[in-house]
């Protein structure tokens, strides 16, 4: 794959990509930030189409061609559903006082709203822990529960 | 107050909605907003806004001065220094062609030099708004030869400016050529403090001109600048359109540029209406008819023209039949500038004429230009192949 880069006077610029076998995709930007997509078929003189984005659109098509901007549908719909709830995960030290307990010595839920939904640890997920699991130093917790119970959550587990 | 603000704002919505009607079937905007004028001026029957051009005529200036400031806002050598040898040299012969060409047309029509300069312009240099709204709308950014066409645009905005700039003084009505030498002299020491200016004091301007920040206060100096500076330019006899061309080659070093550019085009956009309608004021369709054969003489010499630099620009560049053909009819478009040439005329009082002549000018090729630009392909078939085809070198079989 090559890019040409040429300027093109009081437009912007224009950028020719050479992709599969001869085909040609041509991007002008312009000076306001407009961005044109030429897409030319191999030999063709004409473009067999032309797509116009703005500025915002250019980046978020840049951003899911790249691979940066990808979000499923479903977490979308999760994160819609969770609202006010807050799913992350925290990682346990040597000092975190929940190093070194199981869940159950721990009844995190009871005590501060928050539940612990999987452990990821080196080389092992492990998605619906086992009460007697001994948690180590370095385990990574997958929790959810309401935002405002996070803070209680946190000094819990880690100090 | 009342009846001058109802003639103000007639003349936008008159202006705006004509266009709206033009821009549905992919017209440009600039011979509607004169139409406009036309339509409703004193000269035609109908209702007239405004009966009086001079009293939109402070509006208009600012119209002219904002176009021109623009121009000088959006110039840039760097664009033109990196297109290399070939863009400059296309824009030269295009020049040598039309302006040449119209300069002899001008003569030959007998109306004078300085009527004979006006028209030259007029029919030599393109519009760089139709143009490039022609290269959009028809996609084709992406072509080969679009990248000529763009520089042979800039190459006629520079050769603008300089044309102004030289003709006001000629213009002025100077009585001698002792006097009109000291016009020219005075016109260009105070480019050239401007020129020292943009180079050298760009950074103080900058400081002057405020924080990027305040946009409102920005815009509230940079506009005032513009104004007075043109104003003051007008003055001293070399015309407010250079001035506020240098103003904008001036501030386009400052670091704020790009926020003015962006501030300017509204302002720009609103008053450079009102330049091309009250233009429209001052026509006349009963003068049309005596400067009905000169305006098809001029509009025939100025397609052949076209074609022929295209042709040429195409050869120089190793392009072919349609490439040709496409660079001819985009620059066909006439516009802003030739009307900016008329208004020069007008002021200047030389032959009443030139008005209509230009007028109805425009109004052909703003119009027809785009129209042919689109039909581009169709039309290559014109251009006999033989002139493209580079000549097999000696001992080259022919192919």
């Amino acid at each position: 794959m090559s890019v040409h880069e040429q300027d093109l006077p009081g437009i912007g610029r224009k950028f020719e990509i050479l992709v599969g076998k001869g085909d040609r995709i041509d991007v002008v930007i312009h000076h306001s930030g407009r961005r044109d997509l030429y897409v030319f078929e191999r030999g063709a003189e004409d473009p067999s189409t032309v797509v116009k984005l703005t500025d915002d659109q250019a980046r978020r098509l840049g951003a899911v061609l790249s691979g940066a901007y990808f979000k499923p549908a479903v977490v979308e719909e999760i994160e819609g559903l969770i609202g006010e709830f807050a799913v992350d995960w925290i990682t346990l030290t040597d000092e975190s006082p929940a190093t070194g307990k199981t869940l159950a010595e721990l009844q995190a839920r009871k005590r501060t709203g928050m539940s612990v939904i999987s452990i990821i640890r080196t080389g092992a997920t492990i998605k619906a822990p086992d009460p007697d699991e001994v948690l180590r130093s370095g385990d990574r917790l997958v929790y959810v529960g309401p935002q405002r119970h996070l803070d209680g959550f946190l000094s819990y587990m880690l100090g | 107050m009342g009846n001058a603000l109802i003639g103000l704002g007639g003349a936008f919505l008159a202006a705006g909605l004509l266009a709206r009607l033009g821009t549905r079937i992919g017209l440009p905007t600039i011979p509607f907003f004169m139409a406009a004028g036309i339509l409703f001026g004193p000269n035609t029957p109908g209702i007239i806004l405004v009966r009086e051009p001079a009293e939109l005529e402070l509006f208009a200036s600012v119209g002219l001065i904002m176009l021109l400031f623009h121009l000088g806002l959006e110039f840039s050598l760097g664009d033109l220094v990196e297109g290399g040898p070939r863009l400059i040299g296309a824009g030269i012969v295009y020049l040598l062609l039309n302006v040449g060409g119209g300069l002899v047309f001008g003569l030959a029509l007998g109306w004078g030099l300085p009527e004979a300069l006006v028209i030259a312009g007029a029919v030599g240099i393109s519009s760089s708004a139709i143009v490039t709204k022609v290269l959009i709308d028809l996609e084709r950014l992406a072509n080969p030869e679009t990248r000529l066409i763009l520089g042979i645009i800039v190459v006629e905005d520079i050769f603008l400016a300089l044309y102004l700039a030289i003709l006001q003084p000629v213009l002025g009505g100077a009585s001698g050529a002792g006097e009109s030498l000291l016009l020219v002299g005075r016109a260009f020491l105070f480019l050239l403090v401007l020129f020292a200016i943009a180079r050298f004091g760009a950074r103080y301007v900058g400081r002057f001109l405020g924080s990027e920040d305040d946009e409102e206060l920005l815009t509230v100096i940079f506009v005032g600048l513009t104004v007075l500076v043109a104003g003051f330019a007008e003055e001293i006899g070399v015309s407010d359109a250079i001035g506020a061309f240098m103003v904008g080659l001036i501030l386009a070093e400052t670091k704020q540029a790009h926020l003015i550019e962006r501030l300017v085009l509204p302002l720009r956009d609103a008053f450079a209406a009102v330049f091309f309608f009250v233009f429209g004021l001052s026509i006349d369709p009963g003068g049309l008819g005596p400067i009905a054969l000169p305006v098809a003489i001029a509009v025939a010499l100025t397609l052949v023209l076209n074609v022929a630099a295209g042709v040429i620009c195409s050869r120089m560049n190793g392009f072919g039949r349609r490439q040709a053909s496409n660079v001819g009819f985009t620059i066909l478009g006439r516009g802003e500038f030739s009307l900016i040439l008329a208004s020069f005329a007008a002021a200047a009082g030389l032959d009443d004429r030139i008005g209509p002549f230009v007028a109805l000018y425009v109004l052909i090729l703003a119009l027809g230009g785009p129209l042919l630009a689109s039909r581009s392909r169709w039309l290559a078939r014109v251009i006999p192949e033989r002139v493209l085809e580079r000549k097999p070198l000696a001992g080259e079989a022919p192919v």
